[in-house]
């Protein structure tokens, strides 16, 4: 996968010149459809990671992410076997539409599945559920990040990402400028990225 | 979705955070499907957040106190630092200021009062030296002057003494007494005897001691001096008698001028007329 294009008006225009020109997704769909099994493959390759976290940010749960990704891909290749998808070029969007109904598909079976202290376990929960995004890395990288701040953003990080208030409380209660709780929080991602980095390189 | 209005609006994090709305949300997705970039960042985010809320939940990130930034060491050290840099900055800025002033403002007011007087000093040393410089030229003028008439003095006190010793012994000498003339009279009449070596002149003076002493001229008629008496002083008669010289004085009409001295300064007190007659 290439750069960002700047725009959605960009990446239409883009993707109509690929078209023209035979992009990598027009490609790879002209080789599923003509049944390529490694095509198959570099097409999982290139979104399964989309499709997971996707997933993974709805659901909350790597297991239903993990579901939700095999039956994506499981639909997305079927549908491009059958030569069902209209404009190659919107490969991405017609899987992140697959994605979203399998998505749906498994909430509200999980939902009819579940007993009601499941649910409210689910509710009340919610926040937790994201720790589906830590892993043992993150968690030491958030800690070195945490070691290099001041306390005073440290208690921001707090009270901005985990007690949610608004920025002019947080501002008022740490006795800083709002514009600058920006800053403290750009420093505390960078910071963060860099020391993760640094440990899963190694 | 431009990566511009992706950072202006700070889509990654509201996505990541689910306060994006529907149509967003799904134009965000569609996005990191086809953008490496903010496929990672998305992904580095959520696992910041989530690590965030984790470290939160488990206390590790402790819940903010009123004075928990204070009362941690940093605090502690620096709630006693502040008031004391604070004091430092106020004194070193007070001393800077009272330093400024003085180099800048008091001491050369101060050097150019000590020039304005030095210069007053000198200038006074200077009127004073010039004031001792013309007394003592003053003062040797007065020496020589002294000298001159010591001198001169000491040379007539000479020739009147060789005169007293070559002039022979007179008697009968001629006398005559000045008197102030009015309109046409005889006036002041002295008859020479043809042997006459001196003469004596009688004035009457004004009593009284206005002058310390007399000066007399003798002119002839055309106004030339024919002799000068100085020092003359009047006698117990309140007059002055003067000796002169009869070989100077020829028939003839002669002025006698009085002047009296004082303090260095004569004053024309009298003039007279006097005819000389040869016997």
């Amino acid at each position: 996968m290439t750069d960002c294009p700047r725009s959605l008006l960009a990446v239409e225009s883009a993707n109509v010149q690929e078209t023209a020109t035979t992009s990598p997704d027009v490609e790879l769909v002209a080789s599923i459809r003509e049944g390529d099994s490694t095509a198959e493959t570099a097409l999982y390759e290139r979104y399964s990671a989309r499709v997971y976290f996707l997933a993974l940010s709805e659901l909350h749960s790597k297991e239903d992410a993990e579901d939700v990704r095999a039956e994506t891909f499981l639909r997305v290749l079927q549908s491009l076997r059958q030569d069902q998808l209209r404009s190659p070029g919107s490969l991405g969007s017609f899987i992140v539409g697959t994605a979203l109904n399998v998505i749906r598909e498994q909430a509200r079976r999980r939902y009819k599945t579940q007993s009601l202290d499941e649910r409210e376990l689910n509710l009340s929960g919610e926040r937790s559920l994201e720790s589906a995004f830590i892993d043992a890395e993150a968690a030491q990288a958030l800690e070195e990040a945490a070691r290099r701040l001041k306390p005073r953003e440290r208690a921001f990080l707090r009270m901005y990402y985990y007690e949610e208030l608004p920025n002019e409380e947080i501002a008022r209660s740490l006795g800083v400028k709002e514009e600058r709780l920006r800053l403290i929080k750009s420093r505390a991602l960078k910071s963060f990225r860099e020391m993760y980095k640094q440990l899963t390189k190694g | 979705m431009t990566h511009q209005e992706i950072e202006e609006k700070e889509i990654i994090e509201r996505y990541v955070r689910h306060k994006l709305p529907p149509e967003e949300r799904l134009a965000f997705q569609e996005h990191y499907f086809s953008c490496d970039e903010c496929f990672e960042r998305a992904q580095m985010e959520a696992r910041f957040i989530s690590s965030v809320r984790g470290a939160s939940a488990a206390g590790v990130l402790a819940k903010a106190q009123p004075d928990a930034f204070e009362a941690s060491g940093a605090a502690l050290w620096m709630r006693w630092l502040k008031p004391a840099f604070a004091l430092a900055t106020a004194a070193s800025l007070v001393l800077t200021i009272a330093l400024g002033w003085l180099v800048f403002k008091q001491i050369p007011g101060l050097r150019q009062e000590i020039a304005r007087e030095r210069e007053v000093r000198e200038q006074i040393e200077r009127e004073n030296q010039q004031s001792i410089d013309k007394a003592r030229e003053e003062l040797q003028n007065e020496r020589q002057q002294l000298e001159l008439e010591r001198s001169e003095r000491a040379k007539a006190q000479k020739q009147i003494e060789e005169l007293a010793r070559n002039e022979p012994s007179q008697t009968n000498v001629p006398i005559v007494v000045l008197e102030a003339v009015r309109g046409g009279g005889k006036g002041n009449q002295l008859s020479l005897p043809t042997n006459a070596v001196r003469a004596l002149i009688w004035l009457d003076v004004e009593p009284g001691n206005r002058f310390g002493s007399y000066q007399l001229q003798v002119l002839d008629s055309n106004k030339h001096l024919v002799e000068t008496i100085a020092g003359a002083k009047p006698n117990s008669y309140g007059a002055l008698v003067v000796n002169v010289s009869a070989k100077s004085l020829q028939s003839g009409r002669y002025v006698v001028r009085l002047y009296g001295v004082r303090s260095g300064q004569r004053e024309l007190v009298g003039e007279y007329d006097l005819q000389v007659g040869r016997q």
